[in-house]
């Protein structure tokens, strides 16, 4: 079985800082994203799964997050049987996503709720994601992504507190050791990391990655992917 | 009004001070609020522990950021006792910073790593905090956990440490073996170390007690300044004892004696001032008083002599040499003198003696020394009145030396 | 003696000794409590008749309520009271929009600086205190200031006990703390005790109130109901936010809010 663990806006930094082994597996370094104008979520996942920067059609729509891509568009097209969980720019919980949002807008815009709520907001979503993952692992599929968000959206309201971030990246950490206990083959990796702004945190202008095999890869593209994960098959 | 103990907590670095005073913080509930609180709402939800490794993490990353910590005056609270933790730098190259936190506290806790044994800012801390006059000093053997909360290497290292520092008097009023970082016998008696039957860091520092001793001593007020405001008051801090309307006094070192008129507090009608109150007085006749006079009582007056004998500490870049001038100053006497003899010269971190008849005493050195000064001085044995049995002396126009003195000088 | 008794005398110590030292100096009165309990300080170590002036550093741009507060207790404490402006600044029209440090500079460091050098005082008092900022925890009772106004924290002398004395060869003047080891919570509790007046800012309106005042285009109230010197003592007692931390963090929020509009989160 071959997986992908996605975790928005895991930062390379921070990884090494903490010292987190299963993150860092064999092989790791960080992504190159110069080709894209900003590191926007929605824009790197879709072009990551497309093997194709995407960053021009999605921008042109009215709504990016409700973009989509089909089956087909993706390196899943090449599998047999395979699951995304949650995967911005192809299977998000609009519902989720929408709600995350509001609750930065809450928070930022209306002051009306606190960090703590927004936390939960995003750590009882964060526990439903990882439940559904770890199912997915028991069986027979080909390829599994699994999408965490909570690293990002957690981040930008909390990145610069150093102590309260090392807790979810440990939390992280310890979802991939559990994973590598059922995958063969394992790619970890990030749309792009954060930098902090006093306590609240900004998106980074590279991306992380990791894999448990033997492979050379300098500072890749996210788009670079798509033929890496075609080989493998 | 509740109560404020001061305490200093000194230690070699990385013997766990840091740690320490986060357990303390933790464990009486005096955590600022706000992001710790995050932090274990954090943990609960992604049903992890909350540890106390997190709690520390977080104060060290806030004192990287200068934040809450390192404003060397660390407030929390235990029941009904307050208590304000003056944080001061284990380094050598901080010890005037050491010093200056050192010199406003009411107790000391020097901090030991159970492990690694007395270090060289181990002895020199526990010198200088004796030297300062704090006599409540509490150690604490930390990371017991390390050596598995072995009784056998507690009661080694605990007499090895009082061996050394019997040779100077130094007696701590408790010795703790502790793990801050598992929080044994912080607050409550460690079961891990059953066989440890005193009290808890905390147990004993509820035992501290402020300045009380002196309040019982005989007056010593010396005279800061005179202003003449219609009447001449007499203005100065009352360093021991107590002060009341109607008193027969006698003001060294002058030997006059006189009687008090009045206490001027402004805006409040007092006939009784006591230690630590900064007040203004007035006599029924007139007397002739200038700054640097002390006001005293008739029963236990201090001693009066242009010759004493200290002990001192050394901070200065450049030494201090046998037959140089320097200025002597006490409370608010200052006296030029000349250093007379340094004698039983100590490394202060070896407590070593190095040589016992000097000409020169270097920085972080202590030693005995004899002054002798143009005028005389008024002063007490540090032992006795600790305000007024201490000085400072001042070279090239700042503060390189403390002392205590220990009698009126011997004719050299 | 109770704690407050014991910051006082310690206080009043500090500034009779400074003014014995030095004589010719002056007191900085910024209508905030805490200078404004220093000044109460003063009036008591002196008995009510200071031999010495108080300087207010005028930007121009201080709440309305701060200057008659000031018109009316420098008259009814009979204060010897000078006013410090940088004229030339503010004719060239210096103001916050001309970039919130600038204007710092130009009208409160550089008035000040004339102003000392053209009095030549010797020492002034500031109330501060060691709790107020980080870098305020390293200060000193006495503290030297050289000409370029600087002061070299990492090498300052002991201040043993009582001892203050600094060497004064590089020194312009002597910056005097006398407030240095009161908290916050300290100054509200005897400004409570002695019947200090306070500016109307402190106390809530509308769920607002001021925690610090200074100039109003950079002052921001926080958000209380503390509407007496009792609800401020409890408030204080409570929250564990710090004095001054509302003010930077309002910054990084607005350049939050613009990235994540940027990447589409908003």
């Amino acid at each position: 079985m071959i997986v992908i663990v996605g975790i928005d806006g895991l930062e390379y930094d921070y990884v090494k800082e903490f010292n987190l082994p299963n993150l860092m597996q064999r092989n790791h370094g960080t992504t190159d994203l110069s080709e894209f104008e900003e590191p926007r979520t929605m824009v790197i996942w879709s072009s990551f799964m497309a093997g194709k920067n995407l960053e021009k059609e999605i921008l042109s729509r009215k709504n990016l997050w409700e973009f989509r891509l089909k089956p087909e568009e993706t390196f899943f097209s090449k599998f047999n049987k395979h699951i995304a969980i949650d995967v911005p720019g192809y299977t998000q919980d609009m519902e989720q996503h929408n709600k995350e949002r509001q609750a930065m807008k809450d928070y930022f815009v209306d002051k009306k709720i606190s960090v703590e709520e927004y936390d939960e907001l995003v750590l009882r979503h964060h526990e439903k994601i990882k439940d559904r993952f770890f199912e997915s692992l028991e069986k027979d599929y080909d390829i599994v992504m699994g999408y965490f968000g909570a690293a990002d959206v957690i981040g930008h309201l909390s990145f610069g507190i150093k102590s309260k971030m090392k807790i979810i990246y440990k939390e992280m950490d310890e979802i991939v050791r559990k994973t590598s206990e059922k995958a063969d083959k394992m790619i970890v990796i990030s749309d792009h990391g954060m930098k902090a702004v006093g306590r609240f945190g900004d998106h980074s202008d590279h991306g992380f990655w990791s894999v448990n095999f033997d492979i050379k890869l300098e500072k890749p593209k996210p788009t670079e992917f798509y033929k890496i994960l075609a080989d493998l098959q | 009004m509740d109560e404020y103990l001061s305490f200093v907590m000194v230690g070699h670095i990385d013997h766990g001070k840091s740690t320490l005073i986060g357990r303390l913080l933790y464990d009486t509930n005096s955590l600022p609020e706000g992001k710790t609180e995050e932090i274990k709402k954090t943990c609960e939800m992604l049903g992890k522990k909350f540890e106390f490794a997190y709690v520390m993490d977080h104060l060290d990353e806030e004192r990287e950021k200068g934040i809450t910590i390192e404003t060397s005056q660390i407030f929390f609270k235990n029941g009904n006792k307050n208590y304000v933790i003056i944080d001061a730098p284990g380094h050598k190259e901080f010890i005037k910073n050491m010093l200056t936190g050192a010199s406003q506290a009411d107790a000391a806790v020097i901090i030991v790593d159970a492990d690694e044994g007395v270090m060289e800012q181990t002895t020199r801390h526990a010198y200088l905090v004796n030297m300062l006059g704090i006599k409540q000093i509490i150690v604490v053997l930390n990371k017991m956990d390390k050596i598995d909360y072995s009784q056998e290497k507690f009661e080694n290292l605990k007499n090895n440490l009082h061996e050394l520092l019997l040779k100077f008097q130094i007696k701590p009023t408790y010795v703790i073996p502790i793990s801050a970082i598992e929080g044994e016998n912080i607050i409550k008696k460690s079961k891990k170390m059953d066989w440890y039957s005193g009290l808890s860091v905390i147990e004993a520092l509820d035992t501290f007690k402020k300045m009380v001793e002196i309040e019982k001593m005989p007056l010593r007020m010396p005279i800061q300044d005179v202003y003449d405001i219609g009447e001449k008051i007499y203005v100065g801090k009352i360093e021991s004892g107590t002060i009341k309307k109607g008193m027969e006094v006698v003001i060294l070192p002058s030997e006059e004696t006189a009687k008090i008129k009045s206490l001027e507090l402004y805006g409040s009608d007092i006939i009784e001032a006591n230690v630590g109150r900064s007040i203004g007085i007035t006599f029924t006749e007139d007397v002739n008083i200038k700054r640097g006079a002390v006001i005293c009582e008739q029963n236990g007056k201090p001693e009066v002599s242009n010759r004493i004998t200290a002990n001192i500490f050394w901070m200065g870049e450049k030494p201090l040499d046998k037959e140089e001038r320097i200025i002597y100053k006490s409370t608010t006497q200052e006296i030029n003198g000349t250093v007379e003899k340094i004698k039983n010269k100590i490394n202060s971190s070896s407590l070593e003696v190095l040589e016992e008849e000097s000409k020169k005493l270097e920085g972080l050195e202590a030693a005995e020394i004899i002054i002798k000064l143009e005028k005389p001085a008024v002063f007490d044995d540090f032992n006795h009145i600790p305000p007024t049995g201490r000085f400072v002396i001042i070279k090239d126009g700042i503060v390189q030396g403390g002392g205590i003195i220990t009698s009126r000088g011997e004719a050299a | 003696m109770d704690r407050l008794d014991e910051l006082e005398s310690k206080s009043i110590y500090v500034i009779r000794e400074a003014y014995k030292e030095y004589g010719n100096v002056a007191a900085l009165w910024s209508i905030g409590k805490d200078s404004t309990t220093l000044v109460w300080l003063i009036r008591k170590a002196f008995y009510g008749k200071v031999p010495f002036p108080f300087i207010h550093i005028d930007t121009t741009f201080k709440f309305k309520e701060m200057y008659e507060f000031r018109e009316k207790y420098a008259k009814e404490w009979g204060l010897n009271l000078l006013i410090a402006k940088n004229q030339k600044a503010l004719d060239e029209s210096m103001g916050p929009d001309k970039g919130k440090f600038e204007c710092c500079t130009k009208l409160k460091t550089i008035a000040l600086k004339d102003f000392i050098n053209e009095k030549g005082f010797k020492a002034l008092f500031l109330g501060i205190r060691r709790d107020e900022h980080g870098i305020r925890a390293k200060e000193r009772y006495f503290s030297p200031r050289d000409d370029e106004f600087k002061w070299n924290y990492k090498d300052q002398p002991p201040e043993l006990w009582d001892q203050y004395t600094v060497k004064k060869d590089n020194a312009t003047h002597v910056r005097v703390h006398p407030l240095l080891h009161w908290s916050e919570l300290d100054i509200w509790e005897y400004v409570k005790r002695e019947n200090i007046p306070a500016v109307d800012l402190y106390f809530a309106k509308d769920g607002r109130r001021y925690r610090s005042i200074g100039c109003y285009p950079c002052t921001k109230p926080i958000e209380s109901n503390a509407g007496t010197l009792d609800d401020i003592i409890h408030e204080l007692k409570t929250t564990k936010i710090g004095e001054r931390s509302g003010r930077a963090q309002d910054k990084e929020q607005a350049y939050m809010m613009q990235k994540l509009r940027m990447l589409g989160y908003m």
